[in-house]
């Protein structure tokens, strides 16, 4: 199958080995009917968060009235699909706009914690030596550090914001990576590929760019999408915690606005649609990962098979 | 850089220690640890268009050797001569030439092409890295040379894509296409099957003489070192205990460890009856071994002189080969022989 499928892209632009190995994979992951169902859903989650609010009924802000008195906490019906909460917002079009506040999450702290982590993590690894043990004792210490009353305590050295809780997200969470990370490029940079491109004289530059990053690209793939599930995961927690901005309409802050009206079980069509909401773009973003760790790292798995 | 009617590539008493972990403790203590002596002052000659094996088992410090030569590792004494010139002394654009000039085969062709490039990227990588232009006409003559016919149906392939046999093929077109100087070869056939050796290895020495390239070739398998290269040096735990051309040695070889070792050389026909090699024991651990012979636990020859390092000697009536044993040259005093370091070193070439 990819004999033929690699073969057939022969412009510049297919060949391109980033370009080639994107599509690739992902060719073969689509193959599969989880993983095509769960980039469906991501793809509608970023259709959401790119539209949603050009497609929300009405302004996430407004409160509507009925007769002159405020519709407050209405159940599902066929003008409010989801109802409206306890200060008459359409809970429907809140959802929509929220798609985009939580997918602004999801790949900002992602990209964030995948571009800190792997710096560090291929960093270390290639370099070795002390400034090795030097980045590795610093993600031991942010491994100590607990995350949630961290957050809380820069959040109140910041002030209470979006794009804080964002931050502070990615300024921990890359400890994973950093290692894991680590650990592949430990692996791969004794390798006879890379000797023999050093014997070749490739730079320190090169080697890490045309040799390192593209072979360790399949985990670095799941863990941007693990980041970006992660962020999301617990920017709905600082939401729900309080620590971040109630104004912007994340999911997050929907599900806080819901406990605190304390109509939580009464009103389930205002505090489950954001929960599930939540619940499924994470689980789509770390099968979605997964899945393409799979299969991309197939073409080296079979190559171990054979040698050994 | 000068050059010089001299060898090609030399080694003159060549160390590579590696340092054991150390534990904290070790440190606190200032406990000095046993180093590995993976190499022991290796001392080797290679002229141009000459081959060269180095034979011995798993785990002599072939593979070391090989790595240091490569300057991959930083040796911990002795100097490595390119060219009569001391790489240690190497400047950036030295090594740029080294690189160019010196090239590497590894033994597992599964593992020495990045799986994520396509053979033309492979191919292309240390041309680009030498500002070497018409890279297309390269690319597809160096794979015509090495019977990868026709080329173009290889190029675009990935090396998952390909055998054994192709790899080893692609692995040794990479060496070539910077027309090096020197090859350095690791085992490169003993991850093939016997089919696919004996081509591989046809090409090999074929592309060796047909462009002038020196070889070193590396290799725990008699028969295919003795098949390619003209001058055999058995290595036994990080020492060359015997070096002379291929024929005399598997005629008349010196060191009790040679002859054991061309001992055990299988004979294809199932009815010679020939003697079994008897050599007892195991390869000692090379942590922190000292002086002496390395082989006295197992030679069946053992003498108390053992005990000192033998020299590197000429064998007598032929001075075409060396041989490190005491049974070969006479001891003044049989309990005090002078000591050996410094004329173990071969005569030195005339670096400048």
């Amino acid at each position: 199958m990819v004999k033929n499928n690699l073969s057939l892209m022969d412009n510049r632009f297919a060949n391109n080995y980033v370009v080639r190995n994107v599509v690739g994979s992902l060719r073969l992951m689509l193959e599969d009917k989880a993983t095509m169902v769960y980039f469906s859903y991501l793809v509608f989650v970023l259709f959401l968060g790119a539209f949603g609010p050009m497609l929300a009924p009405y302004p996430y802000d407004e409160t509507l009235y009925v007769n002159g008195e405020i519709l407050r906490s209405a159940p599902p019906s066929l003008a409010h699909p989801l109802g409206t909460n306890n200060i008459g917002q359409d809970i429907f079009s809140r959802l929509l706009y929220g798609a985009r506040p939580t997918m602004i999450t999801g790949l900002l702290g992602g990209s964030m914690i995948i571009s800190i982590g792997m710096t560090v993590g291929v960093t270390a690894g290639y370099v070795g030596g002390r400034v090795d043990n030097t980045l590795m004792r610093i993600t031991d210490v942010v491994y100590g550090v607990p995350l949630i009353p961290f957050a809380i305590v820069l959040v109140s050295l910041f002030g209470i914001g979006f794009v804080q809780s964002i931050v502070v997200i990615g300024l921990l969470l890359w400890r994973g990576n950093a290692r894991v990370l680590r650990s592949q490029v430990l692996q791969i940079r004794e390798r006879p590929f890379i000797l023999a491109s050093k014997a070749a004289g490739a730079s320190r530059t090169r080697i890490v760019f045309k040799h390192v990053l593209p072979n360790i690209a399949p985990m670095a793939v799941l863990f941007f999408s693990l980041g970006i599930g992660f962020s999301i995961l617990i920017q709905a927690t600082l939401a729900f915690l309080g620590v971040t901005s109630p104004f912007i309409p994340s999911w997050g802050v929907m599900v806080r606005s819901a406990y605190n009206s304390g109509l939580m079980s009464q009103a389930w069509w205002w505090s489950l649609p954001p929960g599930l909401m939540i619940a499924f773009t994470v689980l789509a973003t770390f099968m979605f990962g997964r899945s393409y760790e799979n299969i991309a790292g197939q073409g080296n798995e079979e190559a171990f098979v054979q040698a050994g | 850089m000068t050059e010089n009617a001299g060898p090609v590539l030399e080694t003159q008493n060549l160390e590579k220690y590696f340092d054991q972990s150390t534990s904290i403790i070790d440190t606190l203590l200032r406990r000095e640890n046993e180093k590995v002596q993976a190499v022991d002052g290796v001392s080797i000659a290679l002229d141009s268009n000459e081959s060269q094996g180095v034979i011995g088992e798993s785990g002599c410090g072939k593979t070391t050797l090989l790595k240091t030569l490569m300057g991959l590792y930083q040796p911990t004494n002795g100097k490595i001569l390119f060219k009569g010139n001391d790489t240690a002394e190497f400047g950036r654009k030295d090594w740029k030439e080294f690189r160019r000039n010196v090239q590497i085969i590894f033994q597992d062709p599964f593992d020495s092409l990045d799986p994520k490039l396509t053979i033309r990227e492979t191919l292309e990588e240390p041309l680009k890295i030498h500002n070497i232009s018409n890279v297309d006409e390269r690319i597809v003559d160096i794979l015509e040379q090495v019977e990868l016919n026709p080329p173009e149906k290889y190029l675009d392939r990935f090396p998952r894509q390909m055998s054994g046999g192709e790899l080893q093929r692609v692995s040794i077109a990479r060496a070539l296409i910077l027309e090096p100087e020197v090859i350095l070869a690791d085992e490169p056939v003993s991850m093939l099957d016997v089919s696919t050796q004996a081509s591989i290895l046809n090409l090999l020495s074929e592309l060796v003489d047909e462009l002038d390239v020196s070889m070193f070739y590396i290799s725990h398998d008699l028969s295919t070192v003795s098949y390619v290269c003209d001058r055999i040096n058995v290595m036994y735990l990080g020492r060359i205990v015997e070096s002379a051309p291929t024929s005399e040695l598997l005629e008349d070889p010196q060191h009790p460890y040679s002859q054991a070792l061309i001992d055990a050389v299988p004979i294809p026909d199932p009815k010679y009856n020939r003697g079994y090699t008897t050599l007892e024991g195991d390869v000692q651990n090379p942590v922190g071994i000292g002086d002496g012979c390395r082989f006295r636990d197992r030679c069946p020859d053992r003498m108390d002189v053992c005990e000192q390092t033998p020299k590197f000697i000429d064998v007598e009536s032929d001075d075409d080969r060396k041989v490190a044993c005491h049974l070969y040259y006479d001891h003044p005093q049989h309990t005090e022989t002078a000591h050996t370091d410094e004329e173990q070193q071969e005569p030195e070439v005339s670096a400048q």
